[in-house]
This record gives structure tokens, C-alpha cells and sequence, in this order.
């Protein structure tokens, strides 16, 4: 069975050989061109396996560009009325309900769309509370090292911060800080626990 | 067809298979990883020890037993867990019986294991406050006692440092090298409040005892790292509210603020000379290595790279640093000069590497691989040709190397809470250090030349 299709090689070769040598190369020429012809085919199928492999991670700048989000509602107040400022109680048990926790996928930072969904709500609420100030808290889960965790904390809260900025959010009112996986809402020890503290964490400025 | 051409053929397919197979394996991953077993395949020719009894000096004013055999379980552990020797203890082998004073060496010389090169022994002097113990290394061919008659004098309570100076001196006179058994490792401890945790950050004696807590500022205070002198201790704290570079004295006191950029900053590493501290810092707009003095002055940018660039380690020598980088896609190690340039990738699998450190000798990085859920150690040659998977179960982080090179310090949770382990280089034995009931993690290992 290998011999017939030894033989098949063979003939098809033996083919190419005479074909080319009618245009006058020889039968050196065209089995060096062979052995280089299947060098470059699998080079270029070795390399396209190898990048394939390697995760393709969006860089800072890439994660954020938001896709097109409509404008939100025109304040509810007249804008040329003075503005009853409102009492912190009000803010702080609104806040409870509007600032709830971004969940990241393992080793990411960039915002999926129930991500951008709560932050286009927490813009709104925002923008209806110009006094207002937060700060983004950037968390991990507990796997990888300590200090990689607060780098990529850090990436996750930035994340947050500039999808806010972009949806007109003034960046002074925003302050972004990572804990990496120092502070774990869930102490356990699986996935569970894991997908609750990836997470950025926002919380109200109270002066 | 004519039998010339059939061989020819032959010839050439085979070449062409052949340089198919290699060019396809030369695009995979194709490192081998040992299991480790220690790298005493070499064949590190151990020396027989015996150690006996600690006895009471004539005329002592107290006598307490339970001292006594605490001492000598003390110079087993240290002479032991020291990689040199093999160590046996005289009253197993008189099993019961009243074992005599090392010093009556001719009546013991008969009971020994075959081979048994020394003795070890001692007669201490103890009062209600203070402890002296005349050590002996009876050199069991010649009959002499290689201590020379030294006697080390301490308070009682720290009996255990008495101990560990005689047996370092033991060290010294055997094989010339320097002991680790006073030699300190700081750590982090993760303590549960009542709605939230505080890191703080701890030491405790290379064997695990003595457990001190050197912070108190009950927020994160995390990546502990000895300065090469063990004089100093570098860490990372959110003290004032971010995360800062902090320096601490060896006893707790004298605390300093090092760093004060925007951003997060941490990852200390100390170069060998105490000169430098090399760092992560994110104050220009992305996490990158940092050098800087060791007054927290003159920092440098080191990495020019989008990736996260963290977890800085010196090489023995202080010309390089290895690294973690994400550069390649997931997290591999890096290794670049000490001014930033001739960045070269030692790592090269799909998992994820992480906190690499140096060994002593200059000759291995050890650092932390795999998928998250199972990471083990890993040791590998710095040019990257032979690899050793050190530990088998749990998750495990954070290696760091004994300052003689001998043994290797991580964080492993693989008995349900995260504690301090170390296994021995030549012989792959394991010592949990820890067992307080906390998260144990981040242990940083250095001579204590300070008493």
C-alpha cells in the first residue's frame, strides 16, 4: 500500500521533472525548488498556528473606544432654574441601587455589554448629579501573582473610567485606584468566588 | 523505471520528510519539563553527623530537661534541613538507654553508623535569665574538638538563637560555607476582619518559629523584600490610601515612605550590593520597571512597552533583572540589562509565568506557571534548556530562594489555606513553615546579620 503510493509519488515527480525540464531546468533545480517550495508552505502554516496561539490582548487604548450609544435623557430639571442641591441621604440610597459592581472575564479588562450597559446607567445618573464624585475600584480574583493583580486591577478600573469619560463624564470627577486581590467579596476558592471579585467596585466621594 | 533513479528518488523524498518534520516541530513548543526530584543526581556526597544530648554543665545553677531536649531538637533540625549532612540523633540509637556525653568518645565510637565523621554535642549553664552552652564537634578520627572550646552566651528566651549561631559556626568548620540557620523570612499575612481583610506584614526565624508582626497599619501591606543585609525590609502599602513603596528597620520600627507617585506602585527587589531597589510603578500612564536608590531618589525607567510590565527580580551578579511581562500574549519571563536594554524572552509556553526570582548562584530562575487554578513552581537554567516542575498539588506562588541557594521558599495552598512551604534543592523535601490560621503568602528570605 505505501509502495503504490510511493509509486504515485513517484510518477508525479518523475512528470514535473520532465515538464520542467522541456523549459530547460534541471532535475537538481527543480528538487531544490521542491524542498523550498514546502519550506515557505509550512513556515507560513507554523508561523499562522503560532500567532494564533498567542491571546490577542487589546492594547489600553483599544479596550475603550465605545460603540455608539445614544445621548442620554435631557435632564428632568429646567437648567435655568437654580437647582435644589439634593440631601446626601437621597444620593447615598440611589447610589446603592445605580453603583452596582462591572464583572470582568478571567485575566481581561475590557468591558463586555451588560458591563457598558450598567456604566451608561451610572453616567445618566452622573450626569443628573453634576456634584457628584466617584472613585472606581479595580479588583481580581486570587489567581496570579499579587502584583500582576494590581496592574491588571488597574487596567480594569482605567477601563471604567475612560468608557465614563467617553460617555462625557468629566474625568475630575472620577478617581480610579486598584486593589489587585486584596480585597475579595468572596473568600472562597472557585470559580464562584472568582467571577464575584472581578469586578470594579464604585464608590460614592462623600466630602 | 531505472534502479538509479528509484534510489535517487528515495533520497530526496526522505530528505524532503525529514525537513518537514522539522520544520513543523520547530514552530510548537517543544521544552521538556523534569519532574523534580532535587538536583542531587549529581551525587552531593553527605557527611555523617551524630548528635547527643545537651547536658548540664557541673555546677549550674538550673537544670531543666525539657531546655535541654528542645536544644538538641533544634541542632538536628538545623544540621538537617542544612542539605550537608546526614544527621542522626544518639538517643535513638541507644534507643532508651542513657546515651553517654559526646566527650566519652572512645565507648561511643563502637555504636555509631558506619562512616560517622562527627559529634555534636553540648553542656549549657543556665540561671533564671541567661544560657550559655559549650558546644562540641568531636571529630570522631582525630578524638579533637573542632569547636575549640567556644561557648555562646544569650538571654533564656532566646535559647533557639544560641542554638542556630553554633550550628551555623558547625557549617562554617565542615564546608566553608556560610549557614543559613539565623536567617529570617518576612511574609504577608492576610488577616479576616469583620466586613473586610488587612494585609500585614510579618518575619518569623528560617524554620518557622518566632512569628513577629512588623506592621500594624491594618490595611494592604503586601511583597515583602530583605534588603541583602536583612537590615532593611521594602514593601508595598496602601497606607496613604494608594499603593506606595514603604521601608520598615529589621525590628519594626523606623518606618519610611519611599515612593509618593500617582498610580500604583509595588514589587520591590533589592540589588545584591543594597544599593538599588528596582520596582513597578503605573505614575506615567502604564505599569513599567522602575530602578531607584535605596532612599527612594534618582528613579529610572527601565521598560518602554504597552504590556504590563511587573514583579522585577536582580540577578546575582546586580547586571540583570529578570521580569513578567505580557507583552507575547500571555505572561512570560523576561530578562533585560540592568539600564533597560537587550530584553530577551526566557520563557516560551502557553501558560502563565509569573514572579520570577533569581537564585544566588546566578545559574537559575525560579518562578510561578500554569493556568491560574493549578500553578506550580517551576526552575529553570537561564538560558532556558532544562526546566524542573517542582511541586505537584495545589496552587503555588511566589518563590523565593535561601541566600546560600540551597532551598526555595513559595506560597502553596494546597493544604486549604495558603501557607509557607520550602523544599530543599538536592534532595526535593518539603517543610511547611507556617500553620497559624491565616493566609500565608509572598515569603522574602535573607541573611540576619544584625545581633
Amino acid at each position: 500500500m505505501f509502495d503504490s503510493c510511493l509509486n504515485k509519488v513517484r510518477n508525479w515527480y518523475n512528470y514535473l521533472t520532465l515538464l520542467l525540464g522541456r523549459y530547460g531546468m534541471l532535475k537538481n533545480a527543480v528538487t531544490l525548488l521542491l524542498i523550498l517550495f514546502l519550506s515557505v508552505v509550512l513556515v507560513s502554516v507554523g508561523c499562522h498556528k503560532a500567532s494564533k496561539d498567542s491571546q490577542v490582548r487589546p492594547t489600553p487604548t483599544q479596550a475603550v473606544v465605545p460603540e455608539y450609544i445614544p445621548a442620554p435623557e435631557p435632564p428632568s430639571w429646567d437648567p435655568h432654574q437654580p437647582r435644589q442641591p439634593r440631601g446626601i441621604d437621597i444620593l447615598v440610597s440611589e447610589s446603592k441601587g445605580i453603583l452596582q459592581d462591572v464583572h470582568f472575564s478571567y485575566d481581561r479588562f475590557d468591558l463586555n455589554s451588560d458591563s457598558k450597559r450598567q456604566l451608561v446607567q451610572i453616567a445618566e445618573w452622573l450626569t443628573q448629579n453634576s456634584d457628584v464624585r466617584i472613585t472606581i475600584e479595580g479588583h481580581c480574583d486570587e489567581r496570579g501573582s499579587n502584583e500582576y493583580n494590581l496592574a491588571l486591577g488597574e487596567r480594569r478600573a482605567n477601563s471604567c473610567e475612560s468608557y465614563l469619560v467617553a460617555l462625557g463624564i468629566d474625568s475630575s470627577r472620577l478617581s480610579g485606584i486598584s486593589y489587585g486581590e486584596e480585597r475579595p467579596i468572596d473568600s472562597g476558592h472557585n470559580e464562584f468566588a472568582w467571577s464575584k471579585n472581578r469586578r470594579c467596585h464604585f464608590k460614592l466621594m462623600l466630602y | 523505471m531505472f534502479h538509479d533513479g528509484e534510489i535517487r528518488f528515495k533520497k530526496i523524498l526522505y530528505v524532503i520528510v525529514t525537513s518537514v518534520f522539522c520544520l513543523f516541530y520547530s514552530t510548537r513548543e517543544s521544552q521538556a519539563i523534569d519532574v523534580f526530584t532535587g538536583f542531587s543526581s549529581q551525587g552531593m556526597k553527605k557527611r555523617i553527623l551524630v548528635v547527643g544530648p545537651i547536658t548540664p554543665k557541673q555546677g549550674s545553677p538550673v537544670v531543666e530537661e525539657k531546655l535541654a531536649l528542645k536544644m538538641k531538637k533544634i541542632f538536628l533540625y538545623d544540621l538537617r534541613y542544612s542539605g550537608y549532612f546526614d544527621v542522626y540523633d544518639l538517643d535513638d540509637l541507644f534507643m532508651g538507654r542513657s546515651a553517654p556525653r559526646i566527650k566519652d568518645s572512645p565507648s561511643l565510637r563502637k555504636m555509631l553508623p558506619q562512616g560517622t565523621k562527627y559529634a555534636v554535642g553540648g553542656e549549657y549553664t543556665l540561671d533564671e535569665s541567661r544560657i550559655s552552652c559549650e558546644a562540641t564537634l568531636l571529630d570522631l578520627s582525630s578524638g579533637e574538638n573542632v569547636l575549640k572550646n567556644i561557648t555562646f552566651r544569650t538571654q533564656k528566651a532566646n535559647h533557639r538563637y544560641l542554638i542556630h549561631r553554633i550550628s551555623d559556626e558547625i557549617i562554617r568548620l565542615l564546608t566553608g560555607e556560610k549557614g543559613i540557620c539565623n536567617s529570617k523570612i518576612a511574609y504577608t499575612s492576610r488577616v479576616m476582619g469583620n466586613n473586610t481583610s488587612f494585609n500585614e506584614i510579618y518575619e518569623m526565624d528560617y524554620d518557622g518559629h518566632n512569628q513577629r508582626r512588623l506592621t500594624s497599619a491594618k490595611t494592604i501591606s503586601i511583597s515583602p523584600a530583605w534588603s541583602p543585609d536583612g537590615r532593611i525590609l521594602a514593601f508595598t502599602s496602601f497606607l496613604a490610601n494608594s499603593a506606595d513603596l514603604y521601608s520598615l528597620f529589621w525590628d519594626g520600627s523606623n518606618l519610611k515612605r519611599l515612593t509618593s507617585f500617582k498610580g500604583t506602585t509595588s514589587a520591590p527587589s533589592w540589588s545584591p550590593d543594597g544599593k538599588l531597589i528596582a520596582f513597578a510603578s503605573s505614575h506615567e500612564g502604564n505599569m513599567e520597571i522602575y530602578i531607584m536608590d535605596r532612599y527612594g531618589h534618582s528613579e529610572r525607567r527601565l521598560t518602554h512597552n504597552r504590556a504590563i510590565d511587573t514583579s522585577p527580580c536582580f540577578s546575582a551578579n546586580g547586571r540583570e533583572l529578570c521580569f513578567t511581562s505580557d507583552r507575547a500574549g500571555v505572561r512570560q519571563i523576561f530578562i533585560m540589562d540592568i539600564d533597560g536594554a537587550n530584553i530577551r524572552r526566557l520563557t516560551y509556553n502557553k501558560r502563565a509565568n509569573d514572579s520570577p526570582s533569581w537564585s544566588p548562584s546566578g545559574e537559575h530562575i525560579s518562578y510561578s506557571s500554569g493556568n491560574g487554578v493549578s500553578n506550580a513552581i517551576y526552575i529553570t537554567t537561564i538560558e532556558g534548556l532544562r526546566t524542573w516542575q517542582v511541586t505537584t498539588r495545589g496552587n503555588n506562588e511566589a518563590p523565593c530562594w535561601s541566600p546560600d541557594g540551597m532551598h526555595l521558599a513559595f506560597s502553596s495552598n494546597s493544604s486549604g489555606r495558603w501557607d509557607i512551604y520550602t523544599v530543599d534543592i538536592y534532595g526535593g523535601k518539603l517543610t511547611r513553615l507556617t500553620r497559624n490560621g491565616r493566609d500565608n503568602t509572598s515569603p522574602s528570605w535573607s541573611y540576619h546579620d544584625v545581633e
